[in-house]
């Protein structure tokens, strides 16, 4: 069930942009609940009403609060909600890029149909990789832990040990062998790195001389059998879009 | 001949070799000492096959040229099969060149002492011997300086052609040996030397063509590529004066309009005037939309926003601000125009339209990607893209060549990626200038 918010004070985008949604979901045999705001303030003034949205569309130039102001307030509370901005004018603003918004529509006719077929694609492509939840038994009992949140898992004396990004770094451990992990992390972007290594690529923030960094003040050697692959699959990750 | 001339020779042609690979690839260890020492264990091996195998010839060449390609293998930058390649090269140069010397050297001897040479006869022999391996050395010396460093131009159906000729020759001369003993050889039929020599003429022939095909192939491609550039930096550049003078009349109508506006407003005529800034307000719609804080990025982005439009393609775009990067202007209209020619080119005639660029400049590098949708896979052969386009069938994916050169320059990295249905190349590039 897709939570969709849609923020734009001509009430005729408002609608098109509802309708278009609606038809995407209906081909894609998905459920969705769409509220429409006709301003940023109006949204923002329930407290948490944002949180429930996975994604919001802004209108950029809005009276009182404009878009980027809006999506800024939205940052504030959340950094998951993919923020999409539909503007009249594609002057494109870097801020947009700031705030990290997912895409930039142009309310021009011919192309919104296309244009947000596609954003609607690339946001559900990424929901699915970010919700997996990787289960398993660990010395303190049964765990759910988002594949998401973990960071890398090493081997060490027979026992993987989860590196897990929750307030902060923690370790959860069991005994069981790297490759099994692998086999179940391998979908959800977790790669090889060296014998006794797994780690999360999304994370990776450098690979350089034979090293990752993965940020959290972690760094990671990685051996010469696999460096090229994983050197490919960062480039691979800088260049999504 | 003694056995000290046996081991010198079985070093030098191990030496020989090590030095006919080392034009074609880099070693794989700095190291002097173990060079030097795997150089000694060839020798050291080819000096046993000729003990043990000294009665099947075949079997020798066959030892030899598995355990020179392995040895080299571990010892070079190179791929097994172009060693294999390489090493039966050597051998059957070696080979040749043995046996037409000898083969001379007979003749000779029964013409000048009017006697035959014979196996004691260590003088001759030497002479011969000395010879021998230095017209190889020549040999090695100039494939290696002429092909050597262009190499990387060889395409896979070269290096089997190289295989085949350095293959037929050991086979030919091997065939020759089995049937008469090489010294033998000597006092029969001078049809022999003909044989002979007319392997030597034919190697060298094959030799030839191929450096002077390989030559040729090399301006062609020099030629084609800077071709390619100037077309695609003058349609670039073309754009980007066009977009100035748009620019400059804006300028100038601005001033006009202002005026207007000025005087609509002087007579309180309020309906006229916001009519009039509608009208204005329309009118910017077509002006540039893209603006990523740098001149040339902002022309490129612009034309081909535009013409993506124009295609009906969706163009999704991420930049960010790329005013502090340091990227010569020609070196960006070669990658971006390039990539985006192809990809809008590619997206234009298949279902779902879609290009989509991301450039942005994130710490201390850059970061380019371009992903499209396509109706046909691209063609790969050799390594490299060939165009799809009927039209221009002579520009053989030049454009992502050249693209890849560039990138090369800035010691950048690049994956591409594909399937039936999109292409990607993502680019990393460290911001410097060069």
């Amino acid at each position: 069930m897709f939570h969709i918010a849609i923020c734009d004070d001509e009430e005729y985008f408002r609608f098109r942009e509802k309708t278009l949604i609606e038809k995407y979901m209906a081909d894609k045999e998905s459920a969705c609940q769409i509220d429409l705001y006709a301003s940023g303030k109006e949204m923002l003034s329930a407290a948490n009403t944002v949180l429930q949205y996975d994604v919001i569309f802004l209108d950029i130039s809005m009276e009182e609060m404009d878009g980027l102001e809006t999506a800024g307030k939205i940052r504030e509370q959340s950094k998951d909600i993919y923020i999409v901005f539909v503007t009249a004018y594609i002057t494109y603003a870097l801020e947009g890029y700031k705030v990290g918004a997912v895409r930039y529509l142009l309310k021009e006719d011919g192309s919104l149909d296309g244009a947000l077929k596609e954003c609607l694609d690339t946001i559900t492509d990424r929901m699915e990789n970010g919700e997996a939840v990787y289960e398993f038994d660990c010395r303190d009992g049964k765990k759910n832990i988002p594949a998401d949140s973990i960071l890398y898992v090493e081997s060490r004396l027979h026992k993987v040990i989860f590196y897990v990004l929750e307030d902060e770094l923690k370790e959860y451990s069991r005994y069981d062998r790297l490759d099994n992990v692998e086999q179940k992390l391998r979908q959800y972007g977790f790669l090889r790195v060296h014998q006794s290594f797994l780690v999360n690529m999304k994370y990776a923030k450098n690979v350089e001389r034979y090293k990752i960094s993965m940020g959290h003040k972690t760094e990671i050697s990685i051996s010469k059998k696999y460096y090229k692959g994983v050197e490919m699959e960062y480039i691979r990750r800088q260049g999504e879009i | 001949m003694g056995i000290f001339v046996c081991i010198l020779d079985a070093l030098l042609i191990s030496f020989y070799n090590i030095l006919l690979f080392h034009f074609f690839a880099d070693k794989r260890n700095k190291s002097n000492t173990l060079n030097i020492f795997a150089a000694v264990v060839l020798g050291c091996l080819y000096g046993v096959f000729s003990f043990v195998f000294v009665d099947w010839f075949y079997l020798k060449a066959a030892a030899i040229v598995a355990v020179t390609s392995f040895l080299m293998f571990l010892l070079f930058q190179i791929g097994f099969p172009k060693s294999l390649v390489l090493s039966t090269f050597c051998y059957g140069v070696q080979l040749a060149v043995d046996y037409v010397v000898f083969v001379i050297i007979g003749k000779t001897a029964l013409l000048i002492a009017g006697r035959q040479l014979y196996l004691s006869n260590e003088i001759a022999f030497s002479v011969g011997f000395m010879g021998s391996r230095a017209i190889l050395l020549g040999i090695i010396l100039w494939t290696g300086k002429k092909l050597g460093k262009k190499h990387d131009v060889f395409t896979g159906r070269e290096w089997w052609c190289l295989f085949a000729i350095s293959f037929i020759t050991i086979f030919f001369v091997a065939s020759l040996v089995v049937k008469n003993d090489l010294l033998y050889a000597m006092d029969l039929s001078s049809s022999y030397i003909y044989i002979a020599i007319g392997i030597v003429v034919i190697n060298s022939i094959v030799c030839y063509l191929v450096y002077s095909i390989m030559e040729r192939e090399v301006q062609l491609r020099e030629h084609a590529v800077f071709r390619e550039k100037v077309k695609s930096e003058t349609a670039m550049y073309r754009s980007i004066s066009e977009n100035l003078e748009k620019q400059r009349k804006r300028t100038h109508e601005f001033k006009n309009q202002i005026a207007a506006i000025r005087a609509l407003a002087a007579d309180k005529q309020y309906q006229e005037l916001n009519a009039y800034l509608e009208k204005i307000d329309n009118a910017m719609l077509g002006m540039d939309a893209i603006d990523a804080n740098h001149v040339i990025v902002n022309a490129i982005l612009n034309t081909k926003y535009r013409e993506a439009g124009h295609k009906g393609i969706v163009f999704v775009l991420k930049v960010n601000d790329l005013s502090s990067l340091k990227m010569a202007e020609e070196d960006i209209v070669v990658i971006l125009s390039n990539l985006l020619n192809n990809a809008l080119e590619a997206a234009g005639v298949c279902k779902d339209k879609i290009v989509k660029l991301k450039f942005v400049l994130e710490g201390e590098q850059a970061v380019i990607s371009v992903k499209n949708s396509m109706a046909t896979k691209p063609i790969v052969e050799d390594g490299e893209f060939q165009t799809t386009k009927t039209k221009e069938a002579g520009e053989h994916g030049i454009g992502i060549r050249n693209v890849v050169e560039t990138v090369k320059k800035y010691g950048g990295k690049y994956v591409i990626d594909y399937d039936e249905e999109n292409f990607q190349i993502t680019i990393l590039i460290p911001n410097i200038s060069v």
